[in-house]
């Protein structure tokens, strides 16, 4: 599903920001990215979307070469992923339910197709009552959940994640990464960037750590709610 | 692209002309403005020219013929000048009607001009005609010099001359201002359009993130672009034909004779309105939808 293989990559004055990479994220699987302020865990992420391209080694993501890929098939790669941000990236002028939307639309997708997957997807979140609210209106941990719904809507193979607790009260941060483990049960691969420890501990499964550019851990943690059963925190 | 999504995205654009209403304002000023001045000169340039143009056209250069020519003389000299492209209103007078002008000149003294018909009128026949590009007349009344039929010839060849001085200044003058005027518009049209740009380059790089074409993007720039452009074009049509008229009140009201004779020169509006209107809706839309690709472009790039 994502595969680095020895990347290395810098920003255009040259500091190096990851170096020789290998990371390998198989489908259906849930994997956190842990990393202090600044290790480059963004960096990551926008390697992933293409966002950039890496100085030297390969990406491979949902089987497109991100080396090979051309300008213009771009947008068609970006739609087989869900991304959210920390700072949710709503457009502002747009309802609930346009900014799910237009994730669909991009596609070309019917009407009708839109009229009925915008409302199930935001049904799942919780958020029905508000598809015509706009962005400003809405709570951080409900304009997460929009965003959420957004990254779903076209039920796409992988969802990636930057900091998605990062705007967002802390006990609905677990209601956010509840979530998405409910949506990787249903098969989507997914990976979040943290850097909450509180919740990679309580959580616990996969987790990749980058330290100084470099991946310093990467194995399987047991979270503390399956051991000791804890409810989640109201 | 399926025709419902350009249709939703044509929507969109026309939705953001108003939800975007300040920066949609500040464009259309700014265009307005911009065909407001450069309409204005093209008018003023215009109508100065049609007057230079008519205050000419009311000099005749008059070829007075040698009483010892032939008939036939008469007759080549007169085709040749008919058939002369450069030459209008060409007129024969032959010495009879010369005299019976010449009497009706002089009303109640005519009597003293009893008697002189046939062998001792001592009016001569004569060509009259004008010249339709004045800056010819020089040239014109050269060629005919040499005529062997020529008894003298009577041109307006300095006021020709001052006249197309004028016109030549003047359109100098207004192509020079119209330029200028479209400088200094494109530049700050391009500023507004960029701004409008920049204040959404959050919007444009979200919609690349969840996989948005390039083109999916654009359209409802270009169609907000085609709108504002179209807005102020008909705004900047409104109030010149507003001022228009106007001015052409007051001047008519407010003119001496010789003015007046003048003004009825003045290109109607109506004349112009249709050829106006489409200018300003070509250069509108066209400023609105090259200015919202150009800038557009950069932020394309994620
Ligand atoms: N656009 C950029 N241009 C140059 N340097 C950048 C840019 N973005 C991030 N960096 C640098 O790259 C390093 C890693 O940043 P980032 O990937 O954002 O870390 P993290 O997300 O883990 O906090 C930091 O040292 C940061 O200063
Ligand atoms: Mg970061």
């Amino acid at each position: 599903m994502i595969n680095f293989k020895d990347v290395s990559f810098a920003y255009g004055n040259g500091n190096m920001v990851l170096k020789n990479i290998n990371l390998n994220v198989d489908a259906g699987e849930f994997a956190f990215v842990v990393g202090s302020s600044g290790a480059g865990k963004s960096s990551l992420f926008k390697l992933i979307l293409r966002e950039v391209l890496p100085l030297e080694g390969s990406v491979v993501v949902n089987g497109y070469d991100l080396k090979t890929l051309k300008k213009r098939e771009v947008p068609g790669f970006r739609r087989s992923i869900g991304v959210v941000f920390q700072d949710f990236r709503l457009i502002p002028s747009m309802t609930v339910f346009d900014n799910v939307a237009f994730s669909l639309r991009v596609t070309d997708a019917s009407r009708r197709f839109i009229r009925n997957q915008v409302p199930y997807v935001l049904d799942l979140m919780g958020l029905v009552h508000k598809a015509k609210s706009y962005p400003n209106e809405l709570s951080g941990g409900e304009q997460q959940r929009v965003a959420l719904a957004r990254a779903l809507v076209n039920d796409p193979p992988l969802i990636i994640a930057d900091e998605p607790t990062g705007n967002v009260d802390p006990e609905l941060s677990y209601e956010i990464v509840e979530l998405l483990r409910e949506i990787n049960k249903c098969g989507t691969t997914i990976l979040m960037v943290t850097h909450e420890h509180d919740l990679v501990r309580y959580f616990g499964g996969r987790t990749i750590t980058v330290e100084n550019g470099s991946i310093v851990f990467d194995d399987y943690v047991g979270g503390n709610h399956e051991s000791q059963q804890l409810q989640i925190p109201r | 692209m399926k025709a419902s999504s350009f249709k939703y995205l044509v929507k969109e654009g026309a939705t953001n002309v108003w939800l975007n209403r300040l920066m949609s304002l500040a464009s259309v000023g700014v265009l307005t403005t911009c065909l407001l001045l450069i309409g204005f000169s093209l008018l003023i340039t215009a109508n100065i020219n049609n007057m230079v143009d008519y205050i000419g056209d009311q000099n005749e250069v008059v070829f007075f013929i040698k009483d010892d020519a032939t008939q036939e003389q008469i007759d080549e000299t007169f085709a040749s000048l008919k058939n002369d492209e450069r030459l209008f209103n060409v007129v024969y007078t032959d010495k009879a009607q010369a005299l019976e002008e010449y009497k009706e000149t002089m009303g109640e003294s005519a009597i003293l001009l009893d008697g002189l018909e046939g062998e001792d009128n001592p009016c001569p026949a004569s060509y009259r005609f004008k010249v339709a590009d004045l800056s010819q007349t020089s040239a014109i009344v050269k060629e005919l010099e040499s005529n062997p039929i020529k008894e003298l010839i009577n041109a307006p060849t300095d006021v020709a001359d001052t006249m197309t001085n004028i016109k030549d200044m003047i359109n100098v003058f207004g192509i020079v201002l119209v330029i200028v005027l479209a400088v200094v518009s494109l530049v700050i049209i391009a500023n507004t359009i960029r701004a409008t740009v920049f204040s959404r380059r959050r919007e444009i790089n979200i919609m690349k993130y969840v996989g948005a074409t390039n083109n999916f993007i654009r359209v409802p720039f270009f169609v907000e672009g085609i709108l504002i452009g179209a807005i102020a074009a008909i705004l900047a049509f409104l109030l010149i034909w507003g001022g228009y008229s106007l001015l052409f009140n007051y001047m008519t009201n407010h003119a001496s004779v010789w003015l007046k004779q003048l003004l009825s020169s003045i290109i109607p509006f109506s004349q112009i309105a249709w050829p106006l209107l489409g200018c300003f809706m070509g250069s509108g839309v066209i400023v609105g939808t090259v200015g919202c690709t150009f800038s557009i472009r950069n932020h394309l790039k994620v």
